[in-house]
């Protein structure tokens, strides 16, 4: 699990991790035991805590199937006296949200993050990294864009009318699902000679992109290579005004290297694995 | 912090086009909502101890994650 590798950072912000499936208490201790997890592992083998939830998936898994008890997989986070402050939940199991992401999209700086780089323009400059470094097929992981506009420049905010808005445009990549763009809130800006406001980023601002790697077998020719790994490309529009200078529309090319981890299919010993549904 | 930006997140993804699984199901809509308290519980962890909530919460609160399998 990449969460383990999150949980000293999580620790150390005062939150407890617990993850939970309807796994036995052997499948859970062998797991922790191969993948040297440190947190709890909680076992609803009846799928009792699932259901008081109300995410058991039986639509998807009906009784009768080996899989009959698996929750909608997803994350609650809660305050001291477990009443719920978020909660997020992936649209299919594959799709998972690594902890860098979470992490990052928290503001903290997750473990290794990608190395990023800097590209400085005489009105801004911006910092390009990501959550992860490395991800496996079926992760999302979390694009970032960090801003520092120069004094008095501001960029424009999506759904301005008259100028280019900012935005981030990743080229298309069939091993890559590119999710809707996170931009911060906007300032309305007045700009009293054409008596005219508008939204705007100024100063330092984050903007952030989620993707979703395909699936291990849409990765299955990448996974063979020697260093197998996807590079993301994609660029910023933006315009850039002051109160005195309008700069034209321009674009800045971006790029990410995201190195691909195979999947693991490693299984429980088969003495204690989910034995299938007796007819 | 933390929980304000994940709330945040949780908006922001709301906006998004309603996702759901191959089941229709609106993942959005799954589980008690936000704001309101976890459901009790008491489970085995993988040593085999009795865990609730109070448990394995820390000072600031919990991240508990269901996942489907650890075994498939």
């Amino acid at each position: 699990m990449e969460l383990e590798s999150k949980v000293e950072e999580l620790r150390k912000r005062g939150l407890g991790v617990a993850a939970l499936s309807y796994d036995s208490v052997a499948i859970l201790r062998d797991f922790a035991t191969r993948r040297k997890i440190t947190f709890p592992l909680l076992s609803d083998s009846e799928s009792k805590v699932i259901r008081a939830f109300g995410i058991i998936n039986e639509a998807d898994y009906p009784p009768g199937q080996m899989a009959h008890g698996v929750p909608y997989p997803g994350t609650f986070v809660t305050d001291s006296k477990g009443i719920i402050r978020s909660k997020l939940f992936e649209k299919t199991y594959v799709e998972r949200r690594t902890a860098a992401s979470l992490l990052t999209l928290a503001g903290e700086t997750a473990g290794e993050p990608s190395p990023s780089i800097e590209a400085s323009m005489p009105t801004f400059t911006v910092r390009v990294s990501s959550s992860n470094r490395e991800a496996a097929p079926g992760q999302r992981l979390t694009l970032v864009l960090d801003f520092e506009m120069k004094l008095a420049i501001h960029a424009y905010a999506p759904g301005v009318v008259g100028y280019r808005p900012l935005r981030l445009r990743l080229d298309p990549q069939p091993l890559l699902t590119v999710h809707e763009t996170a931009f911060p809130p906007s300032r309305p800006y007045h700009f009293a000679p054409l008596h005219e406001t508008v939204p705007v980023f100024e100063g330092r601002f984050q903007v952030t992109q989620d993707v979703t790697l395909a699936s291990g077998r849409d990765f299955a020719e990448v996974l063979k290579t020697p260093d197998p790994k996807l590079d993301i490309t994609g660029a910023i529009e933006h315009q850039v005004c002051s109160d005195r200078v309008c700069y034209p529309p321009a674009v800045l090319t971006v790029h990410w290297t995201i190195k691909v981890l195979p999947l693991d299919r490693e299984r429980a010993p088969e003495a204690i694995q989910h034995k299938p549904a007796k007819p | 912090m933390i929980l304000v930006i994940l709330s945040t997140l949780v908006l922001a993804m709301a906006q998004t086009p309603p996702s759901t699984s191959s089941s229709g199901v609106n993942p959005a809509t799954l589980g008690p909502a936000v704001g309101q308290p976890v459901p009790r519980f008491e489970v085995p962890d993988q040593e085999g101890r009795q865990r609730d909530f109070a448990s394995v919460t820390g000072p600031n609160g919990l991240v508990l994650v269901f996942f489907r399998s650890a075994d498939w």
